[in-house]
């Protein structure tokens, strides 16, 4: 089964299990991902019904599986290279003596994964993601591209990667023209423009915004026409600092997961760093989180196991109703070897060998209530917290 | 409507995005729209006759407050042009652009400067039409023909009648009549009337060869000259001529008018108008007005014999007819005069030697430039008292009807792209520049540039000064220092974008890029400033050759004249596409 085929039907079962809006978000992925202006067209219209009747969803279901069985039909070409698109080595970036100095940092990414940068405050999260972008020079050390499509000079190369600062800029005039004029100046055929813009607009749900003006948008819409206009761009690297901030819990998790899913497209994948302070989700949807700690690079793989990891003490946040002393009491016997009280949570660090469950269970027999608890062992929230 | 400027505007956002952000197709709509208003206010302006009486008619623009209008406008049309060309940028957003789309930009600023500023060559165009259209060459040729013809009554000014003016018979034609009496040999024969002396020379000539080397003597005492391509042809008094037995009378008369009013051909050499100041004037005759002598004597006689004839028929009705006609002429260009045909034909009949025995004002009487001429309290001459006695209280306006033709005759001969042409492109290109250097660079690059700009001058200038004081070889070699002090600087500044760029800070690469974009065509006008300036030197130390004025030499730039302006402004635009290579380059620089 085709990488395509496979996603076919993830999109289906997502409907069959009424995640309507989750699968008609992947539904239009699976149209992007086409190319063909037909099936874009087809998604407009559905989406523009979709909107006009949003109380219909059966009828909404009906249409979207017809979609997909138009899409099946059209066969699409998978990106085959793998190689990284950027390869950082030893990178260094001082701003001078006795100031802060970012690296040495290695590291590379492919097209389809997506790294999470992570830090507190100061660490060198922006720097870093500026060295990548070629908007800050590095004081040392090799940076090195390799985009699919031939690069000329500098100013070509800035083209194929896209970095998109937490503060952007104000738009003039109206969003979709703003849209439009990048797609004019990448050379996009006149009658593919429209059709192009509206599908990213209705991609990124600003379908019932596309007519606003910019002010009246709130911090996370203009966040998304900032992420349409970069992805209309069809950029090969794209460096995305902060994108989360200002947005709610629920935005963040929505635009984390359609970042993810675009980036991972079977014909145009995208290398895709984040930074942000939102640990949790970030972890999620990366491939590799790189934390930074004065400058410094301490790399977590968090979907990879490796041999060392099973060596980890056992690291736990817990939020509950007792004091230090009970708590202390009650985790004792399970080899705990540090208790930290943090002003919010606990924080238990535990030998190894002690199974997380097992910390669940005595809680639980101690009729302790638990309203927060969670392993942070392979979390770059240890780093945080301790 | 609304719906049709949007369709456009899609249109040229998906196909033309540099029309499209530029809004070149709506500021040349709204432009031309502008330059139809200007062209109709000028050609309206036309139809008020009272616009013409001032000499200086194609000024109108820059005397009648256009000027400020035109301004004013083209402020405000260029500030709302910015506001919306500033709204995108897809250079500063790293979108793909080649050298050519830059090149692109840069031509539509500048088309955009030009079509809302020179709104000048509209109302000029509007006014040369106009007055194409209100005074048909025929009949103006006619009525210049008929006014000259009743010239000779116009009795302004006593000395257009007197002997020395005298051109006909055919006798007068060759001779010289001096009334200096400093210069009159009263050894031989002469005459006086009202207390002036006149003595008659014939005339002999001396040739000067521009190869010749130069002597005072050459043309010492001359009278007149007549410049030829490879020589000077001067006009000396030779002897005495007795002309009494062909003098009808030795007072002022109007057998002697041989003043052309107006002539086409020459509207400013043949006659001179001192307005209202003729009590004034003196009685010696500059040599200046026999600049090409020969010529300007012969009109000068032709307007004799037509007045001469015209006296000799001794017609009343004929003369009546022109007086008639001329009053009409007068009407048709509001020109104001205070008599009709009968009180004018009674001054100036006065057969058979036709005296002048009253003078007809050329301004009101009660005008401020009169009563200033009057109030001087000068000790009259017998001349000047004679002038005054037979003063009138009646006007005829002529100045305004020369002024008049001379405007009309102007604005027709007026080519409407004339030498303002090259301030208008040169505004254009220099504020096109500005913004060019602004939306590749930024800000805060732009300000740095101004700064730095500044201070290159300031540096010059004190380098300049502090040489001026030291130097001791003459005020040539401050000018070569100075020349080549800023050559060097230019070059500087020219070397770092295009061998140092990443050699250097991005901010600093910035300034020296804006710097040369505004500045290569200074520097390309310098290096021909100092071929200029060694050939000019040269040139005067060739022997003999200044006597011809240092313009005889070779030098390049009057040899380039105002094409000099022209092949700066391509030279400019060529240095703008070959150098939006280097700007890419210098965008795409990551910052220190």
């Amino acid at each position: 089964m085709s990488k395509a085929e496979q996603r076919i039907k993830e999109v289906l079962n997502f409907f069959h299990n009424s995640d309507t809006v989750l699968g008609y978000r992947k539904l239009m992925d699976c149209a992007i991902d086409t190319q063909d202006l037909d099936i874009y067209n087809e998604v407009i219209t559905l989406t523009d019904w979709k909107e006009k009747f949003p109380e219909n969803e059966i009828e909404l279901v009906e249409k979207s599986k017809s979609l997909l069985e138009k899409i099946r039909k059209i066969p699409i070409p998978e990106h085959r290279n793998n190689h990284p698109i950027i390869e950082a080595e030893n990178v260094i970036k001082s701003y001078g003596k006795n100031r802060f100095n970012l690296g040495p940092i290695s590291l590379s990414i492919t097209k389809g994964q997506v790294y999470g940068l992570v830090g507190e405050n100061g660490n060198g999260k922006t720097t870093l993601l500026r060295v990548l972008a070629k908007e800050l020079a590095c004081t040392s050390g090799q940076l090195s591209f390799r985009f699919d499509d031939n690069t000329y000079s500098n100013y070509d190369l800035r083209t194929h990667l896209v970095y998109i600062p937490q503060r952007t800029n104000k738009w003039y005039g109206s969003l979709k023209d703003n849209l439009k004029f990048v797609l004019s100046n990448y050379g996009v055929p006149p009658e593919e423009n429209e059709t192009r813009v509206l599908m990213m607009i209705a991609r990124l749900g600003l379908w019932n915004y596309k007519h606003l003006k910019w002010s009246e948008l709130s911090s996370g819409y203009k966040m998304r026409f900032e992420l349409a206009r970069t992805l209309l761009r069809k950029p090969e690297l794209l460096l995305l600092d902060e994108p989360l901030a200002n947005l709610d819990i629920l935005s963040q998790q929505v635009i984390l997961e359609d970042l993810k899913s675009i980036c991972s497209s079977i014909n145009n994948p995208i290398a895709l760093i984040l930074s942000s302070q939102q640990l949790y989700e970030v972890e999620k949807v990366s491939d590799k989180v790189i934390y930074l700690k004065n400058g410094k690079h301490l790399q977590e793989n968090t979907h990879e196991t490796t041999s060392n990891r099973s060596n980890n003490p056992l690291i736990i946040e817990i939020d509950c109703n007792c004091d230090r002393e009970e708590l202390n009491r009650i985790l004792k016997p399970l080899q705990l070897e540090k208790l930290i009280f943090n002003g919010g949570v606990f924080i238990a660090s535990f030998r190894s060998e002690t199974p997380y469950y097992s910390v669940l269970k005595t809680l639980g027999e101690n009729e302790v209530e638990v309203t927060y608890t969670r392993n942070i062992t392979n979390s770059s929230r240890r780093f945080f917290v301790s | 409507m609304k719906k049709l400027i949007r369709t456009i505007n899609t249109r040229l956002l998906e196909k033309h995005p540099i029309i499209w952000n530029t809004r070149l197709l709506w500021m040349i709509l709204i432009s031309i729209f502008i330059h139809l208003c200007f062209f109709t206010v000028g050609f309206s302006s036309v139809s008020n006759a009272e616009l013409f009486h001032k000499r200086g008619a194609d000024r109108l623009f820059f005397n009648n407050g256009g000027v400020f209008f035109g301004i004013l406008i083209s402020i405000l049309l260029l500030v709302v042009w910015l506001f919306y060309l500033f709204k995108n940028n897809s250079f500063k957003s790293y979108y793909p652009t080649s050298r050519l789309q830059l090149f692109k930009q840069f031509i539509c600023y500048l088309v955009i400067i030009l079509s809302a500023t020179a709104f000048y060559y509209s109302y000029m165009a509007g006014v040369k039409f106009g007055v194409s259209q209100t005074y048909k060459d025929e009949q103006i040729a006619k009525e210049i023909a008929l006014t000259n013809k009743a010239a000779i009554f116009f009795s302004h000014n006593l000395q257009d009648y007197t002997p020395s003016k005298i051109r006909y018979p055919k006798f007068f034609d060759s001779l010289y009549c001096e009334d200096n009496e400093q210069f009159i040999d009263t050894s031989k024969s002469y005459f006086t009337s009202l207390g002036v002396d006149y003595q008659f020379y014939s005339l002999k000539t001396k040739t000067y060869k521009y190869s010749q080397t130069y002597r005072d003597s050459i043309f010492a005492n001359h009278v007149g000259s007549t410049q030829l391509d490879s020589s000077m042809v001067y006009y000396f008094k030779d002897t005495v001529v007795d002309v009494s037995k062909h003098l009808i009378t030795k007072n002022p008369s109007y057998y002697n008018f041989s003043h052309v009013f107006f002539s086409e051909e020459n509207e400013y050499g043949i006659n001179y108008y001192d307005n209202g100041s003729y009590l004034e004037e003196t009685y010696y005759e500059d040599s200046n007005e026999y600049d090409d002598f020969t010529e300007k004597r012969h009109l000068l006689h032709l307007q004799n014999k037509q007045g001469y004839e015209l006296l000799k028929r001794n017609n009343p009705t004929e003369i009546k007819q022109i007086l008639s006609d001329f009053l009409r002429i007068a009407d048709t260009h509001q020109i104001s005069y205070n008599l009709d045909v009968n009180t004018w034909f009674d001054i100036i009949y006065q057969p058979d030697k036709f005296e002048v025995t009253g003078l007809i004002r050329r301004l009101k009487k009660d005008s401020k430039i009169n009563s200033r001429v009057y109030e001087t309290g000068m000790e009259l001459t017998p001349f000047q008292s004679h002038a005054k006695a037979i003063q009138t209280n009646y006007h005829i306006e002529t100045n305004k009807l020369y002024n008049t033709y001379e405007n009309i005759y102007e604005i027709k001969d007026k080519k409407i792209f004339d030498e303002t042409l090259h301030a208008f492109l040169w505004i254009a290109f220099t504020l096109a520049c500005f913004i060019f250097a602004f939306r590749v660079s930024g800000l805060k690059t732009l300000l740095f540039s101004i700064i730095g700009f500044g201070v290159l001058w300031i540096i010059i200038a004190l380098i300049g000064t502090l040489f001026s004081f030291l130097n001791t070889n003459g005020p040539e070699q401050i000018d070569l220092f100075i020349e080549y002090l800023c050559l060097a600087i230019g070059t500087a500044v020219l070397i770092v974008p295009l061998f140092f760029l990443d050699k250097v800070k991005k901010v600093v690469s910035g300034v020296f890029l804006n710097i040369s974009i505004w500045g290569f065509v200074l520097y390309v006008f310098l290096i021909l400033l100092i071929i200029d300036t060694h050939q000019n030197y040269n040139c005067f130390n060739e022997p003999g050759v200044w006597v011809q004025g240092a313009e005889e030499c070779f030098r390049i730039l009057h040899y380039l004249e105002e094409n000099l302006s022209y092949l700066l402004f391509a030279v400019g635009l060529i240095f703008i596409y070959l150098y939006s290579g280097i700007i890419k380059k210098w965008k795409a620089l990551p910052e220190n």
